[in-house]
């Protein structure tokens, strides 16, 4: 791809205030035509579609935040994707969302629920909106985000700093981190599940900081 | 991702960011106040162009 070449500016949510964490994601890849004729299930002509992606800057993402209604984003990368239509559940904001392995990656399919065969899914990203099954936004794939951590007791010790790995089976983030030796197949399992460094000491049931690395990344 | 794609990513994001500011007077606003009218000219042009 030529360096001269630049796609046109993605379109935020009219219909939401303007705010990239707004709005229930675009019912038409790239975005509902609005004007008229509306109505019909057309794309406006934006250039986004899935795969592509965004990196925002710290004043960025302070112009791009719904700080009143519903939170801060931060400096990261950030990719469009699509939602899973028959998900079991709902893509909700700070929630890891998955790469649905049932499509073809090229389709750049997330879902909210992890593969029963592979236990933990591939992790694609953190969901910055909460989003209508089906529809297709932008999720936050590295870089200071707010994640939602498991509802039950986190299995190891909470503390600003430590590291964060999926939960496994939809349920959220979790630290490991406590006394004794792991064996092989924990430190596999810890290196397939790392998400990230918290930020803060985490709570279960609460969403809290992590700074997920660039190098999570499974779909390019 | 290569050279090329992340300077697209960045400008789009960019690009992005300026748009919020240019339409939303209240963003604006909070934007100035938080980093300074000239930071923000220099950052987002083209939210401030007539």
């Amino acid at each position: 791809m030529p360096a001269d070449w630049i796609k046109q500016t993605a379109q935020l949510n009219l219909s939401n205030g303007l705010y990239l964490n707004d709005g229930a994601g675009d019912s038409v890849i790239g975005g509902l035509m609005t004007g008229v004729p509306s109505g019909i299930a057309a794309n406006q002509g934006i250039q986004s579609i899935p795969g592509d992606r965004l990196i925002i800057s710290e004043a960025d993402a302070a112009a791009l935040s719904d700080t009143v209604s519903v939170g801060t984003l931060y400096g990261g990368l950030y990719q469009y994707v699509r939602t899973k239509l028959l998900s079991t559940a709902t893509p909700t904001i700070n929630r890891a969302v998955f790469w649905d392995t049932g499509v073809a990656a090229s389709q750049f399919q997330v879902t909210p629920d992890e593969s029963g065969s592979q236990g933990v899914g591939l992790f694609a990203g953190v969901c910055i909106n909460t989003l209508t099954k089906g529809n297709s936004w932008w999720i936050q794939v590295a870089g200071c985000v707010t994640v939602l951590f498991r509802g039950t007791a986190l299995t190891g010790i909470a503390a600003d700093g430590c590291a964060v790995f999926l939960a496994g089976a939809g349920a959220g983030v979790d630290v490991l981190n406590g006394a004794g030796n792991p064996t092989f197949t924990q430190s596999a399992n810890m290196c397939r599940d790392y998400v990230g460094v918290a930020q803060g000491a985490p709570a279960f049931g609460t969403a809290s900081l992590v700074n997920i690395p660039l190098g999570r990344m499974f779909r390019w | 991702m290569t050279p090329d794609e992340i300077a697209i990513a960045r400008e789009r994001g960019r690009s992005m960011a300026a748009q919020a500011v240019r339409c939303n007077p209240e963003k604006r606003k909070e934007m100035e106040d938080r980093f300074g009218r000239e930071f923000c000219r220099a950052r987002w042009p083209e939210a401030y162009k007539a």
